[in-house]
């Protein structure tokens, strides 16, 4: 699964990447086409550049900018290294192109040298400046690029006859020959360097995406991960980026929150309306798909297990559907029990789960997914819901603090506390609902 | 040519034409050649495309753009490739056009290119923007087959209007219709702030308390329909005379009804020039037709194909 595959995911993933500033449009592209990664030492080893970027490229404003200056004409010219590879004859404009990104590689590469040292997986001691030297024979190290003189002395010939009578049709074909056959040249001595201009381009990607990412963090309350090898995971202080900034442009407060969860042992989250318990659900999402694209999170520090498959299914309207939204919850949660039943390793999220059933089904069906999750050791559930359930396997409680000196707090606290609190028509009356509704709502209540 | 003095003060210039072979590309040629004549560095550029050797429409021989060494242009990927002159790539931009991207070039000797520049006026003020870094002084624009676009003051500072027998060998036709473009092009600018109300041309349908308005700016294009429904004594604002595709006979009916059209951003009239001749081979007395543009818009007109011989000549 690539990141590109997951944009349109309710955890806000999207918001996150639209937040970063990247140089280059390759930089952008490159991210999104970044693969999932299930292995804990390849996330490492990421991770590992990110926190290089972070504490000596990033903190140093002007090599900084320096590096995002410099990236910004970077395209993606795979199209024109590939057919290089081939044998094919290049024109002016691809090599132009090739010339650019040579340059431009030998700049970042140097820069970055000076500050962070040699970085291996960036490949850094590369050099391309023989490919510079090809297409800059006259060592000026511009961008621009023609055919030049200096590549041919009977080219250099033409064209000064050319000077004194530029409308000679015989000299312009005998120009336009001249160049062909200089292209074939540097077609043939630029072609061995191909796969190491493929790799330049890669990593000018790659430095794009950690500039932009390490800057994000130096802006931002974002931290890089642990990784935990217990099954046991902690986020503390986390926030959803896009939450926060609606609650910050409103001009309120958003609040940081703690949250542990464990394989093999389902987490129930319970708590009133309004209590955050679907944006720490979404939350725990992002930050578990973060991981694993090797981003950091908005969290003052984390451990996290790896998975190999992550499930987020929350209530939210599937607009092409033709199933009602109970049809589409047990579709895909049929399709997250087949597959966890094979032993894959996954974080399952589930946002109230079958709570647009009668309560009695409801109820029991959801009970019953705590018990069959918790009995398969590779599973961590996270669980939020309003129904009681009373799960035969033990299951942690979160129940979110609520309502307190007439605020919420969205904070959770582990709770052997079982009962479903009962808020909802506190929280209505706090918004200013019919008063006769809920005084009527109340007064049925008592009489039960 | 006084003009071109004129011409130097602005930084981006668009030259357009009233219809197809009404000289536009020998005007840029001549402005083209003067200005290289006074060392300025000159970028150049086309909306759409321009400069092919025969016309597509009427299958007539067209002057081809002829740039001098030094030049800085902008055309798309395939024209940039079958130029006729020797050049170095400067920049490959993230403009498509269908015929690829628009590449930035300098010439390094004299020829001919076809211009096929950024189609969206968007695009072509961002081309403009990243010129400049070339050393530019003077960005020219070259408007394709009678679209004034490249005029509107949102792309370039000033504008050369070129006119001629193309657009109508009627002498009288071609000054009405050349002075009613002028007029548009030299229309008042907008004294309010703000308009009382403010439509857009897509979304269609006046206010209902229309009549008791006093002004209204249009968003998008002004037509004959919207400017014969507005009430008499009305202030119409638009963005800029671009966006104008109103008849004479209805805006003379909306001046009647004592109403005022103003524009929000005006553009630089720098010149008139005029082609004496038609495509099918007509000719019109270049003397008479300057005389008569030139009484009638009350500013010099100049047949530049006349000025071109008597400078070759000099």
């Amino acid at each position: 699964m690539k990141l590109c595959d997951i944009l349109d995911s309710p955890c806000g993933i999207d918001f996150y990447v639209d937040s970063l500033r990247f140089s280059s449009p390759i930089g952008r592209k490159t991210l999104l086409e970044r693969r999932m990664m299930t292995d804990g030492d390849e996330i490492a080893k990421h991770y590992e550049v990110l926190a290089l970027f972070y504490s000596k490229v990033v903190c140093n404003a002007g090599v900084l900018l320096k590096i995002q200056d410099t990236l910004q004409p970077v395209k993606d010219i795979k199209v024109t290294l590939n057919r290089l590879a081939l044998g094919a004859v290049l024109d002016e404009i691809q090599l132009f192109e090739i010339k650019r990104v040579a340059l431009v590689w030998e700049k970042v590469r140097r820069l970055l040298i000076e500050t962070a040292g040699q970085i291996e997986m960036l490949g850094t001691s590369e050099s391309l400046e023989d490919v510079v030297d090809v297409l800059d024979p006259e060592k000026l190290r511009i961008e621009s690029f023609y055919i030049y003189d200096c590549y041919s002395p009977s080219l250099a010939k033409i064209r000064h006859r050319l000077k004194i009578s530029p409308e000679d049709v015989n000299l312009l074909a005998d120009e336009k020959e001249e160049e062909h056959a200089i292209l074939i040249q540097l077609a043939g001595k630029l072609k061995p360097a191909a796969k190491r201009l493929e790799k330049a381009l890669d990593s000018l990607a790659e430095i794009d995406i950690n500039c932009a990412v390490a800057d994000y963090m130096q802006h931002g309350s974002l931290c890089i991960p642990k990784i935990s090898g217990t099954g046991k995971s902690m986020i503390v202080g986390y926030s959803n980026p896009e939450v926060e900034s609606q609650v910050e442009k409103e001009g309120g407060i958003y609040q940081y929150c703690d949250i542990v969860f464990k394989r093999g042992v389902p987490t129930i989250v319970i708590g009133a309306n309004m209590g955050g318990k679907s944006v720490t659900l979404k939350t725990v999402a992002l930050c578990q798909y973060l991981l694993q694209f090797a981003l950091p999170l908005p969290a003052c520090n984390a451990t996290l297990c790896v998975e190999e498959k992550i499930y987020l299914i929350t209530p939210e309207e599937r607009p092409s559907s033709a199933l009602s939204s109970f049809g589409n919850e047990m579709k895909e949660i049929d399709s997250m029990l087949r597959s966890t039943g094979n032993g894959e390793k996954s974080l399952v999220i589930l946002d109230e789960p079958c709570r647009s059933t009668n309560p009695v089904e409801g109820s029991a069906m959801v009970e019953a997914l705590a018990d069959l999750t918790a009995r398969r050791k590779n599973v961590t559930l996270i669980l939020a819901t309003h129904y009681c359930i009373l799960p035969v396997e033990e299951c942690r409680w979160l129940r979110v603090i609520g309502i307190e000196n007439g605020k919420m707090n969205y904070a959770l606290v582990e709770s052997s506390d079982r009962e479903i609190p009962q808020e909802a028509l506190n929280v209505a009356s706090q918004l200013g609902v019919d008063e006769e509704w809920l005084g009527l709502a109340k007064k049925i209540l008592n009489d039960k | 040519m006084p003009f071109i003095d004129r011409l130097c003060r602005f930084k981006s210039v668009s030259v357009v034409g009233m219809e197809k072979n009404s000289g536009k590309t020998e005007c840029l040629n001549y402005i083209l050649k003067r200005l290289s004549s006074l060392h300025v560095p000159v970028a150049v550029s086309s909306i759409g495309m321009d400069g092919e050797a025969v016309d597509q429409l009427y299958g007539n021989r067209k002057p081809a753009i002829t740039l001098d060494e030094g030049t800085v242009f902008g055309t798309s990927e395939k024209h940039f490739l079958s130029r006729r002159m020797e050049a170095e790539v400067l920049d490959v931009t993230d403009i498509s056009t269908s015929l690829g991207m628009v590449v930035t070039a300098r010439t390094l000797r004299k020829g001919n290119v076809i211009l096929s520049g950024p189609v969206m006026t968007s695009d072509m003020r961002k081309w403009i923007d990243s010129v400049g870094c070339f050393g530019v002084e003077i960005t020219l624009l070259d408007g394709a087959l009678s679209r004034l676009s490249s005029a509107s003051p949102a792309v370039s500072d000033a504008l050369v209007l070129s006119t001629g027998a193309a657009y109508s060998i009627n002498m009288k036709e071609l000054v009405r219709a050349t002075a009613y473009t002028v007029e548009m092009v030299m229309l008042p600018l907008c004294t309010r702030r703000t308009a009382v109300c403010r439509i857009s041309s897509f979304s269609g349908g006046l206010p209902e308390n229309i009549d008791e308005l006093d002004s209204v700016e249009i968003k998008g294009a002004l037509t004959d329909k919207t400017l014969l429904s507005m009430p008499d004594g009305m202030e119409v604002i638009v963005s800029d005379f671009t966006k104008i595709f109103v008849t004479e006979a209805v805006y003379r009916d909306f001046q009647r009804r004592k109403g005022k059209l103003t524009v929000r951003n005006r553009s630089e009239l720098i010149a008139v020039c005029a082609n004496p001749v038609a495509p099918n081979g007509y000719r019109l007395d270049s003397e008479k037709m300057c005389e008569a543009l030139s009484d009638r818009l009350g500013m010099p007109v100049y047949n530049v194909f006349e000025e071109s011989a008597k400078k070759d000549e000099e």
